[in-house]
């Protein structure tokens, strides 16, 4: 396979699982983040590291240079934050700064990508069981379920082209969920009904499939990747 | 304090007067029609719906928004789609955490062709029947047949 696929928020948790999955399967990944550990990341599996801010146009800029001219086959939308916090003690800068890089980000990376978009690609944006509601995250569920929203947009106007899915990953062993207190942590996982978290490369494994050919008929659609935490 | 909140758009104008006389209590958040230009739109609407939000959970207000059912499933565009799955969401996660305070908050999705007189009366049932929070009540049989969103 020659050909590329990009992955935000990629030098870590999730992000980095996704990269290195595809590109076992052979894909050439562009390894963008924030953070310069996204070069480790990258060296590693033979990928391109770009060290950009989605949310910032020369950012995006950088991203649709590290792809160049080659057909892009599949873009993962999975850089996000969060800054959680009860409605009553949230700030304007909290809601803001979620939503610009969860939302805001996936958005305008994937209108910035659109034209290097191969025929038969597919999008899938990380989004999270939170969508269906959580405590202390106005701001994050807000984001989460935008790009649900953006999902379903996106699939109908780049259809037949291209597809577009979301996944909505319920807890997992990343370092988003290590700043959690482990006290909560503990009862999440008792709450859940697989009674463990999901390793990254669980995740991985379901974003592959939702690019894969395996899912050529599916698009505008949600993977609830969270153990059946979203029935309990 | 509480009181009458209304946040209402050009193409929800219509449900003013039918709420206002009413009587109800409570924060209605209309975001259906008129869709944002670009991402920045999007992100200061929702900042008003975090604060308007903020300040009725604050009083002990219930909450609806009012969201459009074919922005919901996309298809009148990015900008718009991205508003409507992000305050159902937010709905949701405020509903969530409101609820052991008794806090209500739910959504109305208009069909094209909802009669803005049944559009405020069920915004008034929201504010007003204890009960029910964290749902989506479809206003039109539009979305008869699509995805439940």
């Amino acid at each position: 396979m020659n050909e590329v696929a990009v992955v935000t928020g990629a030098a870590r948790g999730i992000g980095r699982a996704i990269a290195e999955r595809l590109a076992a399967d052979g894909a050439r990944v562009v390894l963008v983040d924030l953070d310069p550990a996204v070069k480790e990341a990258a060296a590693a599996l033979g990928g391109i590291p770009v060290i950009a801010d989605v949310t910032d146009a020369a950012g995006r800029a950088a991203v649709r240079a590290g792809v160049g001219d080659a057909p892009l086959a599949a873009l993962v939308n999975n850089a996000g934050i969060t800054r959680d916090g009860r409605i009553g003690t949230l700030e304007e800068a909290d809601v803001r700064a979620v939503l610009r890089v969860n939302l805001g980000g996936a958005y305008e990376l994937t209108l910035a990508l659109r034209d290097a978009l191969a025929d038969g690609s597919a999008i899938v944006n990380v989004s999270s069981r939170a969508y269906l509601g959580n405590f202390g995250q106005f701001n994050y569920a807000a984001s989460k379920g935008g790009l649900v929203g953006l999902t379903r947009a996106l699939a109908l106007e780049l259809a037949p082209r291209v597809r577009v899915n979301a996944i909505a990953p319920g807890l997992t062993g990343s370092e988003m969920t290590r700043a959690m207190p482990e006290r909560v942590l503990d009862k999440l996982i008792a709450a859940s009904p697989m009674r463990r978290m999901a390793e990254p490369a669980e995740i991985a494994d379901a974003v592959a499939a939702l690019l894969s050919p395996a899912m050529s008929y599916v698009t505008g659609q949600v993977l609830l990747a969270c153990g059946g935490r979203s029935l309990a | 304090m509480s009181g009458l909140r209304l946040r209402l758009p050009p193409a929800l104008e219509a449900v003013r007067v039918p709420l206002e006389a009413g009587g109800a209590t409570g924060l209605v958040f209309g975001a259906a029609g008129d869709p944002p230009a670009d991402y920045a739109a999007v992100e200061d609407e929702l900042v008003e719906a975090f604060r308007l939000s903020r300040e009725a959970a604050a009083a002990g207000d219930p909450i609806v928004y009012v969201l459009s059912q074919p922005e919901l499933l996309g298809g009148r565009g990015a900008p718009a789609a991205m508003r409507a799955g992000a305050l159902l969401s937010a709905m949701r996660a405020l509903a969530l955490e409101g609820a052991r305070d008794g806090l209500r908050v739910n959504a109305l999705a208009v069909g094209d062709e909802a009669d803005p007189e049944r559009v405020a009366a069920w915004a008034a049932v929201l504010l007003r029947e204890p009960g029910v929070s964290g749902e989506l009540v479809r206003v039109d049989a539009a979305h008869a047949g699509k995805l439940i969103p």
